[in-house]
């Protein structure tokens, strides 16, 4: 397999894993603190490949992560598509901080993400509290230099032998 | 950006307001359920897991105490005989048709909706099975839900502690006509619009009634915990909580009620 190849199956891979993760079961206490993988991958890939993954890849994914979810539709497509454009536009940026800081700033884009699905998802009623909204954006947050550790330990073993 | 966020809220608006996409989402159950049970793949296996290395003298005891309770049920229901054929020949003498024996299959929970707001569940029994929509969902110890999506092989419930759900029942003390609401809280409903004035106690048991045309009469539904009579407001403040394990139950049975006519 080319190495080309390779990304596309690791990227498949990885998003698929985390669309799992996403109903995956959890007690009702943990549920609250669920961390928004797809949408840490989601930045994960544009902040990698901005050339190839934008809007319309981010939007795709929310459609994907909604019908699994049985949240309102369109909820998460609108909030992923709209961070996703926030990635497009500050990639540069991004790029040059360093993995702490980097973090911070995930956690205002996850803070978005939440903020815009939950308003969407307000118009079926479902109203949540200030706490589940922010809750899920720390942890996310706190997830991306391990996410950062492992993409890199794969893609060195996985893609460059 | 533009035509995707237009795009988007357009979808949504047609989901919360229209029923266009019913038949999509009935079909996208299908698609959904395979995940939900790869998902739940751990947690079939740690059970199974249990269920292998048990040890003898546990499942002597847990042996032990299903007779002992398979016992208390007969006897129960010994008496359940003679009172369904006395209910029987009083129906008979009243004239009036005779109560149907519901019919009933299990299902197995294969996924709960992930988000904490929402109280959904999705069960292994699609119309395949006979399963349609509307369908009175129960597990042991009362009535849990009715299934509002139904694929092939794959359906989704709504359960009645959801925010959009809401039920007809009354007390079985009684017989006063109440409608039960889903505050979103696993172990709390909320009693809408009980008049200050109407008799009911803590404890008292609420029973579907069966007015909606859409759950079986009779089945335990919610117990009152607190009713708080304030005369300057103009209804009691009544909650009760749920009969049924709604974070429990892993199999659950649903009832062949006649299915509701087409909804016009």
């Amino acid at each position: 397999m080319s190495s080309r190849r390779r990304v596309m199956v690791l990227i498949f891979a990885s998003l698929l894993l985390a669309l799992i993760f996403c109903v995956y079961p959890l007690p009702p206490a943990f549920a609250l603190v669920r961390p928004e993988l797809l949408c840490l991958l989601m930045i994960y890939w544009i902040m990698d490949s901005p050339q190839h993954f934008g809007m319309l890849f981010g939007w795709c994914i929310g459609l994907v992560q909604d019908v699994a979810e049985n949240t309102v539709w369109g909820a998460h497509a609108l909030a992923l598509m709209l961070v996703a454009y926030v990635c497009q536009v500050s990639y540069q940026r991004m790029r040059s901080y360093s993995v702490w800081h980097q973090s911070m700033w995930i956690f205002v884009f996850l803070g978005m993400h939440q903020v815009i699905a939950n308003w969407v998802q307000s118009m079926a009623g479902y109203h949540a509290q200030v706490y589940s909204l922010l809750m899920p954006a720390v942890v996310t947050a706190l997830f991306w230099p391990l996410l950062i550790l492992v993409m890199r330990q794969i893609r060195v073993v996985h893609i460059f032998h | 950006m533009t035509l995707l966020t237009v795009l988007s809220l357009a979808i949504a608006a047609i989901y919360t307001y229209t029923d266009w996409f019913d038949d999509l989402k009935n079909r996208a159950t299908d698609i959904y359920a395979p995940l939900y049970w790869v998902s739940d793949l751990p947690g079939r296996a740690s059970e199974w897991a249990d269920n292998r290395s048990m040890p003898r003298a546990k499942l002597a005891q847990e042996n032990e105490a299903l007779r002992t309770e398979l016992l208390v049920h007969k006897r129960k229901l010994q008496q359940l005989a003679s009172l369904k054929a006395e209910n029987v020949r009083l129906r008979q003498l009243l004239n009036s048709a005779d109560t149907l024996e519901d019919r009933v299959i299990i299902a197995e929970l294969i996924g709960i909706a992930p988000d904490p707001e929402i109280h959904k569940v999705i069960l292994n029994k699609g119309s395949a099975d006979g399963v349609y929509v509307g369908q009175a969902m129960l597990d042991a110890t009362g009535l849990m839900g009715q299934i509002v999506h139904v694929g092939v092989h794959a359906s989704q419930a709504l359960l009645i502690s959801d925010t959009s759900h809401a039920l007809p029942v009354q007390v079985n003390r009684n017989g006063v006509r109440l409608i039960v609401e889903g505050i979103g809280d696993l172990y709390k409903l909320a009693v809408r619009h009980a008049p200050n004035t109407v008799d009911i106690q803590v404890g008292d048991l609420l029973v579907s009634s069966g007015l909606g045309q859409r759950f079986p009469v009779g089945y335990p539904v919610a117990e009152v915990t607190e009713v708080i009579a304030d005369p300057a407001k103009p209804f009691a403040q009544v909650t009760a909580r749920p009969m049924a394990e709604l974070n429990r139950s892993r199999h659950v049975l649903l009832v062949f009620d006649q299915p509701p006519a087409e909804e016009p």
